[in-house]
């Protein structure tokens, strides 16, 4: 029993750890590195701020190297071609059509629907069926 | 030097921090309204503060990783740490209790470099010390328990310090390590056994 007091006590001792301290020294060190970090931040903040612009500026440059350097590139161009030039077709037939419209809006009257509309082949047909 | 725990607050001074912190000044302990000094920019706060934990702090730091130089790193970093944070600081639980929660954590990361890098274990260290390096002042029984601890999970080691050490509550460190009062019991036992099994060795 007296032994396990002892050994007890002596464990105790050994956790409290009691003989050992730090000087003043230290709390002055301390005081002064937290003074030393205080000047800094505002260069740390630079940094954070700058991050997202650097990174969005260079995934951008990526990107567009990216585009560049595809094999697609070349059929996207011709395709955006193509879609140009047939733009152009679309509003040189509208120009056409409205004048067509306006020959036809110009056409007399009386003149029969039919008659205009029928070609040479429907009148052979006409006259094959008796009509 | 002067102990914060004997210091004299003006309530009029500590109205307007109280109020801002969300607490009445008469349930602020005298480390709490140290604390929302700092966060207000009290340089003289943070010397109380240093003065008062450093040794409590540097001794559980030193029996943890047996290591000098290295507690009083770990030592400084917590205050550094406290000071960045202050102005984030609610005074909800006891002081003790957050400070050891940061000394914990910086303990944590401090153990898992050091597998990183592979340091040269302690125990090989005392093996070289015993081949003939002893400093007298040092007693074997000590350096038995210096292993012993070595050889401890960091829990059953921060458990049995802050028991002994700090001679906090078995619910206050329970909150410090996130685990079960009951939890905090086992470990503290068993790091007992393992330590007084060390020793029993020694004297048989």
């Amino acid at each position: 029993m007296k032994k396990d007091n002892s050994i007890d006590g002596d464990i105790n001792e050994y956790l409290s750890n009691e003989k050992k301290s730090l000087n003043d020294d230290f709390t002055r060190n301390v005081l002064n590195q937290i003074k030393s970090i205080e000047k800094r931040p505002i260069q740390g903040k630079r940094k954070i701020s700058l991050f997202p612009v650097i990174v969005f500026g260079f995934a951008s440059c990526l990107l567009f190297f990216f585009i560049i350097t595809s094999p697609n590139h070349d059929l996207v161009d011709s395709s955006m071609n193509k879609v140009s030039l047939d733009e152009s077709r679309v509003t040189t037939l509208g120009e056409s059509e409205q004048v067509m419209l306006e020959d036809l809006m110009a056409l007399p009257d009386e003149l029969d629907e039919s008659s205009m509309l029928f070609i040479e082949e429907t009148y052979d047909l006409l006259v094959l069926l008796d009509y | 030097m002067h102990n914060a725990t004997h210091f004299f607050f003006d309530q009029t001074e500590l109205l307007p921090m109280s109020k801002k912190a969300g607490f009445k000044s008469e349930e602020l302990s005298d480390d709490h309204i140290l604390m929302l000094k700092i966060a207000d920019g009290n340089q003289g706060a943070m010397s109380d503060i240093i003065d008062k934990w450093k040794n409590g702090l540097f001794r559980f730091f030193d029996r943890s990783l047996r290591n000098k130089a290295d507690a009083e790193d770990l030592t400084q970093r917590v205050f550094i740490r406290i000071y960045q944070s202050a102005s984030r600081y609610k005074p909800k639980a006891k002081f003790s209790t957050y400070l050891f929660t940061v000394a914990r954590n910086l303990l944590i990361d401090e153990i898992k470099k050091r597998n990183r890098a592979q340091v040269s274990s302690y125990y090989d260290d005392w093996i070289n010390f015993n081949k003939g390096e002893r400093d007298n002042g040092i007693k074997e029984w000590q350096e038995i328990l210096d292993v012993a601890m070595q050889e401890m999970p960091e829990y059953h080691s921060t458990a049995i310090l802050l028991r002994v050490q700090r001679e906090l509550s078995y619910r206050e460190i329970a909150k410090i390590m996130k685990v079960s009062e009951s939890r905090v019991k086992t470990w503290i036992f068993r790091a007992r056994v393992h330590l007084k099994e060390s020793l029993e060795h020694l004297r048989a």
